[in-house]
């Protein structure tokens, strides 16, 4: 290789220095100090790859090997960043401003420290009754409004029997008061003389049977399910035209049922209707 | 046709039970059906059969006929003891 040594380098003409032509991607190594200006203002001079010397092209997109570490004042222009941002943590950002955001869904996070909520700020939905506390704060109720009143004896049944039913001596029967007068929902059906509430609760139950003067040992009866008893009445009576007895029984609103039985010791003929009321079921549910 | 509990009192006579409590030792029951079975037997002699109940049908109608004459013969000596009508409903509780 050749090598030519010269102490200056100086333009023919004017003040321009002209090296190779424009466009060219010569080398020039060890070129040690430059001078203020190098090419027209619209070419620049660049490291290349390697830094093995410069290349002298005609705009910035020659320019290689660029490390952000060296910008170190001045302004990056909102044009050079990409319309979505790298998927890069955000922990650093400082100073964000709730105002810039202008759509989208913030995700599943907790508000656990969030303070200052202002429940005046609350102006749709409702608060699920969890976030009542159980017991009321002590304020005056005064302005409480559509408060609902204490609730409804229902169902009721008023049954009666609707003629003459004989029961055999010393055997606890069934007996189906086939009429009514009230029977909410049609928690009773007169044909099979099943009670099956449709509301869980506790209900009364009264059962009254007569028709004729009786003497004997005279027992009520409410059957809940196949064979649970429960006695409304079980006692030695003498001259006694109706017997009654009730009691308060509980029923869980869908699978529990019952039926009325009588016992009479001597046998006996009841019997009713309508207005005469001797042979009669009587059910109404307690408010709690 | 003689009541069910009846005829069985008579089966229990015959086994050497002279009383029994319908009640207790035994329980008489009736569904919709209207058909009279023994719901609960707690006396020490066997459970009979409906046949063997059927069988004294006969000797239970007789002690039902009895316990009915025995009311009208016990209402006539009272009338002719010089009772009332009145009275002796009123004794008997009719």
């Amino acid at each position: 290789m050749s090598k030519l040594e010269v102490d200056k380098i100086t333009p023919q003409s004017g003040t321009t220095l002209t090296i190779g032509e424009a466009g060219d991607t010569t080398v020039v190594n060890g070129l040690g100090t430059l001078p203020a200006t190098i090419g027209s203002a619209a070419q620049v001079l660049s490291v290349n790859a390697g830094a093995t010397g410069l290349v002298y092209g005609t705009a910035a997109t020659d320019l290689s090997n660029l490390n952000a570490t060296n910008l170190t004042s001045g302004t990056v222009p909102d044009g050079r960043f990409p319309s979505v941002l790298p998927a890069a943590g955000g922990q650093n950002l400082t100073s964000l401003q709730p105002a810039a955001i202008v759509g989208g869904t913030f995700g599943a996070i907790n508000s656990a420290n969030l303070t200052n909520l202002n429940a005046t700020a609350l102006t749709s939905g409702t608060l699920p009754d969890g976030r009542f506390p159980s017991t009321l704060p002590a304020i005056s109720g005064a302005n409480l409004t559509n408060l609902p009143a204490g609730g409804d004896n229902t169902p009721i049944v008023l049954a009666y029997l609707n003629g003459a039913s004989t029961i055999p001596s010393n055997t606890a029967t069934t007996f189906i008061p086939n009429g009514t007068l009230v029977n909410t929902n049609t928690v009773y059906n007169t044909s099979t003389g099943v009670f099956t509430p449709n509301v869980a609760g506790y209900y009364r139950i009264r059962i009254q049977t007569g028709g004729a003067n009786y003497n004997g040992v005279v027992a009520l009866l409410v059957r809940v399910g196949t064979s649970t008893d429960y006695f409304l009445k079980d006692e030695s009576v003498s001259s006694c035209y109706v017997e009654n007895g009730e009691r308060i029984i509980y029923f869980n609103g869908s699978s529990n049922y019952a039926t009325f039985r009588c016992f009479f010791q001597n046998g006996r003929v009841i019997s009713g209707s309508s207005t005469t009321g001797n042979t009669i079921l009587q059910i109404f549910k307690i408010i709690t | 046709m003689a009541q069910y509990s009846t005829k069985i009192e008579e089966y229990c006579k015959s086994n050497n039970v002279n009383t029994v409590n319908f009640r207790s030792d035994v329980l008489l029951q009736s569904d919709r059906d209207e058909v009279v079975y023994i719901y609960e037997w707690n006396l020490d002699i066997p459970q009979p059969t409906s046949e063997q109940i059927e069988s004294y049908e006969t000797v239970a109608n007789q002690t039902e006929a009895n316990v009915v004459n025995a009311k009208a013969s016990g209402n006539t000596k009272l009338l002719d003891l010089g009772l009332t009508e009145e009275e002796v409903k009123a004794l008997i509780g009719i």
